[in-house]
């Protein structure tokens, strides 16, 4: 993982059927205390209750821009 | 990072329009051909929004009037290292020092081209060049990324991305996900262009960024006809507008009645969403085709 700067995920450039497996990939590889911020088009708030559902008290969420045209949210590990 | 577009998108746009268009998108920039500069140097809608010039030959990069107009935008010039041809790197290095620009030399995805172009900068040891990596998702050993990624890193600040846009539904975008992660992973700190995966597909470009222009309408115009649906294809709505569309069909439902889904994503996200958002007990989610390319799900609104 990068030293200082946190992981940026775009996922804008990335195709529907590899989105989430690629965005819990990247959670799953962070180590305890690490975070990346997810770039989308969109609110992932279907994402954010994926992850309520299979990594409940694993992560935290803060939407860090909220369009209109581009989302980012910190997702880190607990 | 930024995410940027290639004029080759829409190369008959004139290019204020494109630039706006590229902003609606919500796009960082747009990547021009050297023969966009003359337009671009009067178009304020390009200041600050290029995110390089593409030009073909060492004898293209080292012209003094690209330089200083490449300064001007504040936008790098990018080159192919294999077609420097007798341009010296050194030369080229204190050009592009003197006049304030930038010079991106651009690689494929080998570890031979990417070690040509480390030992050229390691070379002239020059801060106004750099490394671009050229990437073709659909062709390319994306086994390399994370190497050339390695190789590169410190000097790479351009990745030219072949497909997004409106080619993400493609087979030959598989793989883009596991690509994309390695670039985040390596902290690559420059600019993404997606750019056609070849001229002809320009159409599709030029439509795609014309969507979200009027995205509104668009999205409200969709829910208004899933609505009445019963079956919803949503490969065939934009990612941003597909849940939407769904809650409405669903939203849309009589008790008993049932909404099939076609996708092109497992669909655990619906029901996730629908579990998190619906009262206990008032919908039943079944999963039909289970990918690799195409899923579905039933869902009956219980109550």
């Amino acid at each position: 993982m990068s030293d200082n700067k946190p992981i940026e995920l775009d996922v804008r450039i990335v195709p529907p059927a590899e989105k989430h497996p690629t965005i819990f990939r990247t959670f799953d590889a962070l180590g305890s205390g690490e975070q990346f911020i997810l770039v989308n088009d969109h609110d992932p708030f279907p994402l954010r209750y994926q992850f309520e559902a299979t990594r409940a008290g694993q992560f935290s969420w803060e939407y860090l821009e909220s369009g209109p045209r581009v989302w980012r949210v910190a997702i880190g590990k607990s | 990072m930024r995410l940027a577009i290639s004029r080759r998108a829409a190369p008959q746009l004139p290019i204020p329009e494109l630039c706006e268009l590229a902003r609606s998108r919500g796009l960082d920039g747009v990547e021009l051909l050297a023969a966009d500069l003359d337009a671009a140097a009067a178009a304020d809608a390009a200041a600050g929004f290029i995110a390089g010039i593409e030009v073909d030959s060492g004898a293209a990069a080292g012209a003094e009037a690209t330089v200083r107009r490449a300064a001007a935008l504040g936008a790098p010039v990018v080159v192919r290292h294999a077609a420097l041809g007798g341009a010296d790197p050194g030369a080229l290095a204190r050009l592009y020092e003197r006049e304030g620009a930038e010079l991106l030399l651009l690689h494929g995805s080998t570890l031979d081209e990417a070690a040509a172009v480390v030992t050229a900068l390691t070379g002239t040891a020059s801060p106004a060049l750099g490394a671009a990596w050229e990437v073709r998702p659909g062709t390319d050993d994306l086994s390399l990324a994370p190497a050339l990624l390695l190789a590169t890193t410190g000097m790479l600040r351009l990745i030219r991305l072949h497909g997004g846009g409106p080619e993400l539904g493609d087979d030959q975008a598989a793989g883009t996900g596991g690509l994309v992660a390695a670039i985040a992973v390596s902290g690559f700190p420059g600019v993404i262009v997606q750019t056609p995966s070849a001229a002809t597909r320009a159409g599709e470009w030029q439509q795609w960024l014309r969507g979200s222009a009027r995205a509104g309408c668009g999205t409200a115009h969709e829910k208004q006809l899933a609505k009445r649906r019963t079956e919803l294809d949503i490969r065939t709505v934009e990612p941003k507008d597909r849940m939407p569309t769904i809650l409405g069909a669903y939203q849309a439902l009589s008790p008993g009645q049932t909404l099939r889904v076609t996708f092109d994503h497992d669909p655990s996200c619906m029901y996730y969403t629908l579990q998190a958002t619906e009262a206990e007990g008032s919908f039943r989610f079944e999963r039909g085709l289970d990918g690799p390319t195409v899923w579905s799900a039933d869902v009956t609104r219980v109550r």
